[in-house]
C-alpha cells in the first residue's frame, strides 16, 4: 500500500471536528500567533505564521465542511488541494513546527493550533509528505522496538551497569510490581545514569517496578509524523506488556512527546481507558517528596536555571512538580524570563531535531532560547526530557556556550539522604 | 410630493432592517449550528483537572493578554482593544441603541452621555485606522490579510463614523444621515455570517475548546 | 397691481384707527414679525410700510380633504385684533369657513374673484386632493381637482397651507384609500409655498403671508418650505437638548424623567427628524409646544409622518414586525445548519471508512 493524495485528504477530513470548525470560523488573522512562534521571531519570516501553516486544512474545511464552501467550491470559486501543495507545505508542517504550543496560548479567540497541526500531520503522513527521517525511525521502532533500531542489547548493558553501580537490582518483566518503566531511546544512548537514579530513588521509596522487554521504548514517532495508526500501534505495545505484568501504573520518563503520547492521546488512539495509570517520572517524584518518601541532603551550589520541555509543562500540564524538586536540591536557582507555562521551546522537539532539512532553521530558532539563557548565565541548565537535553546539548556547542545540561531525575538522586 | 431622505430612511428601518435581520439571525444560528453538530470525539483520558470549568473560564480570560506579549505587536494589541471597547461602549450605551433592544427583548440597562459616546466613537475609528495601516504595512499582517479582512474592516468603521455624523448633524438631511447610518449598520449584518465577523459569536466556542483540551491537563489555557 | 375691487376696501391705517390699535402697537407687530422671519431690524420700516399700503390682494382659500385645524390654528391668534387687521390686510374672497355667503353665492363670489384679479390673486389651499374618484371630495358639484386646476391657472401664487395640502397628510397616509396627493403633485406651472404642520403654527401662517406681501416669495428648502421657519430641526433648538446629551431620558410618561422634563426620544420623539419652528416660536402665544407639554414631537411637518414607524416608537427602533421575521430567521438557520452539518458528518463518515489503516513502511509514495 502506498501513500496518495487521496489518502492523505480522506485522513485529513477525519480530523475535522466541531473544534477545528470553530477555530478556522474565529481566526480574524490577527497575527499574534507569529509573535509566539520561535520560527517566526527568530527569522521575521511571515511564512511561518502558524495559521498559515494550516492553510490546506481550512481549504478542506471551508469547500467540504461548510455551506457556503461547498457552494463557493461548486461555482469554481476555490480550488481543490492538490498533492503539490501538500509537498509545498511540508517544510512548514514539519520543519518549522515543534508544536511547542505558544501559539495555542496566545491566541485572542482561543485557536488551538498546536492541536491543529497535529491534525494537518495526519494529511501529510497519509499522503507520503511526512519528512523521511520520522518514515525511517517509524520504521525502525515499528520493526525492531526502537526509533534507534535494536536497541536491547544497548537497554540491557546499561541495566547491567547501573545494577553494578547502585548494588540495587532491576528486574525485567516482573509482573504484579507497582509501576512498570518505559524509557526514551535517547536516555538509553546517551543518559543512562537515569537507571541508576532511578533504582535509588524507588529503592528508598519503598517502590518496586520493572522494564519490560516488549514494550520498554516510551517514545512515539507516530506522534510527531502525525499518523494516529502508527501511534496507535506502538502505544498498544505499552498497554499490552502494562496490562500483561498487571502493574499499577506505567511510568512515563523523561521524554516530552512519550508523556504526550501515552498519557494523553494514548485511550483515544486505542479506543478504551486503560487498566493502569500513566504517571510522568517527576510527577511521581514530587508526589512522592509530598508523602514523605523522598528524602534528600545538601544541595548543589551551582547557579542553576530549569528549562521547561514544552510537552510537558505548556502541553502536559506539569508545571510546579519540578520546581518544588530543584527548590529541594538547589540553593541557587534563578529562573529565566517566561519561565514556567511560556517557556521558549528548545527547538529540538515534534520531530524537527530528526529532520536534516530543518537544521539550519532549528539552529536559527534557538536564538529565543539563546537569550534566556544568556541573560541568567548560569552555571548549568536543568531539565526533563531527554531530547530537550540533547537538543541543547548540541545547540550549546554549536553557539560555543559552556553551560552543562542536568536532567532533574539524576540532580535529585544525586543528593538522597542515604541515611533516611 | 415625497422627502426620498424620508423614503430612504423608512426603507431602511422597514424592509432593509427585515432583510438584514434574516440573513443575520439565519446566517449566524447557521454556522453555529454547522460547527456544534460536527462535535467531536469524548477525550477517554483520565483528566487531572477539570475541562469544563477551564473552559468556562477561559472563555473570559483569553481576553486577557500573558504579561510581557504586548510590547511585541502593540498597534495589533491596543489598536484591538480600544477598537472593540470602543465600538462596543458606542453600540451598547447609546440611549438609541438601547431603545432597540427594549423594543425587542423588553430589557434596557444605563446608558452614557454624548461626550463619553463620541470619545469612544472617535478612539474607535483611529484604532481601525491604525489597524489598516498595520494591515498594509506590518509584513506578518500583510501575508495574512484579505480582501475579508478589509471588507470588515471598512464595514465596521462606517456605522462609527455615520453614527457620528449623523449625531452631530454634519452634513446634509438628517432624515438622510440617519438613514445612511442604518443602512451601514444594515451591510455590517448581512455580511456579518459571511466573514471573519463570526468570530464575535464563535470565539466562545474555540476558547471554551481550548480551555477544555487544556484544563483536561491540568494545564494553563 | 391697481385694481378697482381693491380700491373700495379701506387701507390699513384706516382699519387700526377704527379698531383702537395704537400705531405703536401695530410697529411692535411688525418688528416681532421681521425678527421672526430673521430678516433685519432695518427691514422693520420695509414690512410697516408694505402691510399699510399693500393694495390688499385678492386671497381665494380652497379647501379640500381637511379637517379645517389649519383654519383653526391660523384663527388662534395672540392679538386677535391683529391678525384681524391682517387678514382685512388681504382681501379675503372665499374661505368655507370664515365667510358670510354660502351656497351658490358663496361659489359666485370666487368665480368673480378669480375673473377680477386674474392672474394676481393668491390661492391658499389646505386639505389634499383625492385622484382616485373625484366623488370622494367635491365642493358645489366640482371636483378638488378641477377647481384647484381652475382656480390655480389665474393665481400668482400658491400656498399649500398644512400637511395635507403640501404633502398629502393623513388621508395620504397607509393605504390611502382615496388616492390623495399634494398640491404640487398637480400643479406644476405656479410658484408653491409649501407651509406644513399638522396643523401649522398661526404666526408661521400669517409670518408667510406678511412676507410674501412684502418681499415676494421667501427662500425655500428643497422640500418647498420656508427656510425662515422650517430651516432648523427641533432637536437642535429643543430646550431638552442637555438632557439628550447627557444621556438622561425619560421612559414612561409619568416616571422621573418625564415629571424632571429630560429628553423624550425613547418616548418616540421625531425630533432629530423634523424640520420645524415649535421648539423656538412655540404655539398659544409662545407658552409652550408638545415636548415641552412633555408629549414626544411627532414629526407633522415633515411628508409621510404618519407612516414614520409610529409616534412611539423611536427613530432608532426598526418600524417593520421584525421578531417574526427573526424568529423564522434562526429556526430557517437552524434547520439548514443541521441538514449542513449532517452531510459533513456523511463526508467525514465515508472519509472514515475508506480510512487505510498504515503501518510505518506505508507512509512513502
Amino acid at each position: 500500500m502506498s501513500a496518495t493524495l487521496e489518502r492523505g485528504l480522506n485522513a485529513l477530513r477525519e480530523q475535522i471536528d466541531a473544534p477545528v470548525a470553530s477555530f478556522f470560523t474565529s481566526c480574524v488573522s490577527c497575527g499574534l500567533c507569529a509573535e509566539a512562534c520561535i520560527f517566526y521571531r527568530a527569522t521575521e519570516d511571515p511564512q511561518y505564521t502558524p495559521i498559515k501553516k494550516l492553510d490546506l486544512m481550512r481549504r478542506v474545511w471551508s469547500r467540504e465542511f461548510t455551506l457556503l464552501g461547498r457552494i463557493g467550491g461548486m461555482l469554481g470559486l476555490t480550488k481543490p488541494v492538490t498533492d503539490d501543495d501538500l509537498k509545498a507545505w511540508e517544510p512548514l508542517v514539519y520543519d518549522s513546527c515543534t508544536m511547542c504550543g505558544r501559539c495555542t496560548l496566545v491566541c485572542p479567540v482561543g485557536n488551538d493550533l498546536t492541536m491543529m497541526i497535529r491534525k494537518m500531520r495526519e494529511g501529510m503522513s497519509a499522503a507520503g509528505h511526512a519528512p523521511v527521517e520520522l518514515i525511517g525511525a517509524a520504521e525502525r521502532h515499528n520493526d525492531l522496538g526502537s526509533p534507534m533500531g535494536e536497541l536491547h542489547p544497548a537497554l540491557h548493558a546499561q541495566v547491567k551497569h547501573a545494577i553494578a553501580e547502585t548494588g540495587i537490582e532491576i528486574e525485567f518483566d516482573k509482573p504484579g510490581v507497582d509501576y512498570m518503566v518505559i524509557l526514551s531511546a535517547q536516555e538509553i544512548a546517551e543518559f543512562p545514569d537515569v537507571l541508576g537514579a532511578m533504582s535509588k530513588i524507588f529503592k528508598k521509596a519503598g517502590i518496586t517496578w520493572t522494564i519490560s522487554n516488549d514494550a520498554f521504548e516510551a517514545t512515539n514517532v507516530g506522534i510527531q509524523l502525525g499518523n494516529r495508526d502508527v501511534a496507535r500501534t506502538l502505544v498498544q505495545r505499552v498497554v499490552d506488556a502494562a496490562e500483561k505484568l498487571g502493574v499499577k501504573g506505567v511510568i512515563s520518563p523523561e521524554c516530552g512527546h512519550a508523556y504526550q503520547a501515552l498519557r494523553w492521546e494514548g485511550p483515544n488512539l486505542i479506543g478504551r481507558p486503560y487498566n493502569f495509570e500513566v504517571i510522568h517520572i517527576i510527577e511521581l517524584l514530587d508526589k512522592l517528596r509530598a508523602d514523605g518518601k523522598l528524602k534528600t541532603k545538601g544541595k548543589n551550589g551551582q547557579k542553576l536555571t530549569f528549562h521547561d520541555p514544552c510537552q510537558i509543562n505548556r502541553r502536559g500540564g506539569i508545571n510546579d512538580e519540578p520546581r518544588r524538586l530543584m527548590n529541594m536540591v538547589t540553593e541557587n536557582f534563578v529562573e529565566t524570563d517566561d519561565a514556567g507555562t511560556m517557556n521558549w521551546c528548545c527547538g529540538g522537539g515534534g520531530g524537527v531535531g530528526a529532520n536534516e532539512r530543518a537544521e539550519d532553521l532549528r539552529n536559527a530558532a534557538f536564538k529565543l532560547k539563546k537569550n534566556q539563557i544568556d541573560k541568567v548565565q548560569p552555571d548549568a541548565i536543568v531539565t526533563m526530557c531527554a531530547y530537550c537535553h540533547h537538543t541543547l546539548d548540541n545547540v550549546l556547542e554549536e553557539f560555543n556556550m559552556d553551560q552543562e545540561v542536568l536532567g532533574l531525575t539524576e540532580l535529585v538522586a544525586e543528593y538522597l539522604d542515604d541515611d533516611a | 410630493m415625497n422627502n426620498p431622505a424620508f423614503d430612504l430612511l423608512m426603507w431602511a428601518r422597514g424592509p432593509g432592517f427585515d432583510i438584514a435581520l434574516v440573513i443575520f439571525l439565519g446566517g449566524i444560528i447557521l454556522r453555529v449550528v454547522e460547527i456544534i453538530i460536527l462535535g467531536r470525539k469524548k477525550d477517554m483520558a483520565p483528566a487531572k483537572g477539570s475541562p469544563v470549568a477551564q473552559g468556562i473560564k477561559t472563555i473570559f480570560s483569553r481576553s486577557f493578554p500573558r504579561p510581557g506579549l504586548v510590547k511585541f505587536a502593540p498597534i495589533t494589541y491596543v489598536g484591538g482593544y480600544i477598537f472593540h471597547m470602543g465600538f462596543f461602549v458606542a453600540f451598547l450605551f447609546f440611549a438609541p441603541h438601547i431603545a432597540i433592544f427594549e423594543d425587542a427583548f423588553g430589557i434596557s440597562w444605563p446608558n452614557a452621555g454624548r461626550v463619553i459616546i463620541e470619545s469612544a466613537t472617535a478612539l474607535a475609528v483611529l484604532a481601525l485606522i491604525a489597524l489598516i495601516y498595520s494591515r498594509m504595512t506590518d509584513p506578518v499582517r500583510k501575508a495574512l490579510t484579505t480582501f475579508d479582512d478589509y471588507l470588515v474592516l471598512i464595514l465596521s468603521g462606517l456605522p462609527l463614523i455615520t453614527g457620528y455624523v449623523a449625531v452631530n448633524k454634519l452634513f446634509g438631511d438628517p432624515q438622510m444621515m440617519l438613514a445612511v447610518h442604518i443602512l451601514t449598520v444594515e451591510a455590517l449584518m448581512v455580511a456579518f455570517p459571511f466573514t471573519k465577523l463570526m468570530h464575535a459569536v464563535t470565539f466562545v466556542m474555540a476558547r471554551y475548546y481550548n480551555g477544555s483540551i487544556q484544563g483536561r491537563k491540568g494545564a494553563e489555557s | 397691481m391697481a385694481n378697482d375691487n381693491m380700491t373700495n376696501k379701506p387701507m390699513l391705517p384706516e382699519l387700526m384707527k377704527t379698531h383702537g390699535v395704537s400705531r405703536r402697537t401695530f410697529m411692535k407687530y411688525c418688528a416681532s414679525l421681521t425678527s421672526l422671519m430673521a430678516l433685519s431690524p432695518a427691514m422693520v420700516p420695509r414690512v410697516a410700510h408694505a402691510l399699510e399700503t399693500a393694495k390688499r390682494p385678492s386671497v381665494i382659500w380652497l379647501s379640500f380633504q381637511e379637517c379645517t385645524g389649519c383654519t383653526e390654528s391660523i384663527t388662534r391668534s395672540h392679538a386677535p385684533t391683529i391678525e384681524d387687521l391682517i387678514f382685512n390686510a388681504v382681501s379675503l374672497d372665499y374661505h368655507h369657513t370664515l365667510q358670510a355667503a354660502s351656497g351658490h353665492a358663496a361659489e359666485a363670489a370666487r368665480e368673480q374673484a378669480m375673473k377680477e384679479n386674474y392672474g394676481n390673486y393668491v390661492l391658499i389651499v389646505d386639505g389634499s386632493i383625492p385622484l382616485d374618484n373625484p366623488g370622494y371630495s367635491c365642493i358645489a358639484g366640482i371636483s378638488n381637482l378641477d377647481m384647484l386646476k381652475e382656480t390655480a391657472a389665474g393665481a400668482a401664487a400658491i400656498v399649500s397651507v398644512g400637511t395635507c395640502a403640501a404633502y398629502g397628510g393623513i388621508p395620504h397616509a397607509n393605504p390611502n384609500p382615496t388616492g390623495a396627493v399634494a398640491v404640487s403633485e398637480i400643479i406644476k406651472d405656479k410658484p408653491i409655498i409649501n407651509v406644513p404642520g399638522c396643523p401649522p403654527i398661526p404666526v408661521v401662517m400669517t409670518g408667510v403671508l406678511a412676507h410674501f406681501l412684502t418681499f415676494g416669495i421667501p427662500e425655500l428648502d428643497e422640500l418647498g418650505r420656508p427656510k425662515a421657519f422650517y430651516g432648523e430641526s427641533i432637536h437642535d433648538r429643543c430646550y431638552r437638548r442637555p438632557f439628550y446629551d447627557k444621556g438622561m431620558f425619560a421612559e414612561g410618561f409619568d416616571d422621573e424623567g418625564a415629571r424632571g422634563g429630560w429628553c423624550l426620544y425613547k418616548l418616540g420623539c421625531k425630533g432629530p427628524t423634523t424640520k420645524s419652528a415649535c421648539a423656538t416660536v412655540k404655539w398659544n402665544n409662545g407658552v409652550s409646544f408638545p415636548i415641552e407639554a412633555g408629549h414626544p414631537c411627532l414629526g407633522c411637518t415633515e411628508p409621510d409622518f404618519w407612516d414614520n414607524g409610529g409616534f412611539y416608537k423611536p427613530l432608532s427602533v426598526p418600524a417593520g414586525d421584525y421578531r417574526k421575521l427573526g424568529l423564522a430567521a434562526v429556526a430557517g438557520g437552524a434547520a439548514v445548519g443541521v441538514a449542513s452539518a449532517l452531510l459533513s458528518k456523511a463526508g467525514k463518515a465515508k472519509a472514515a471508512k475508506a480510512h487505510e489503516t498504515v503501518d510505518a513502511h506505508d507512509l512513502e509514495k
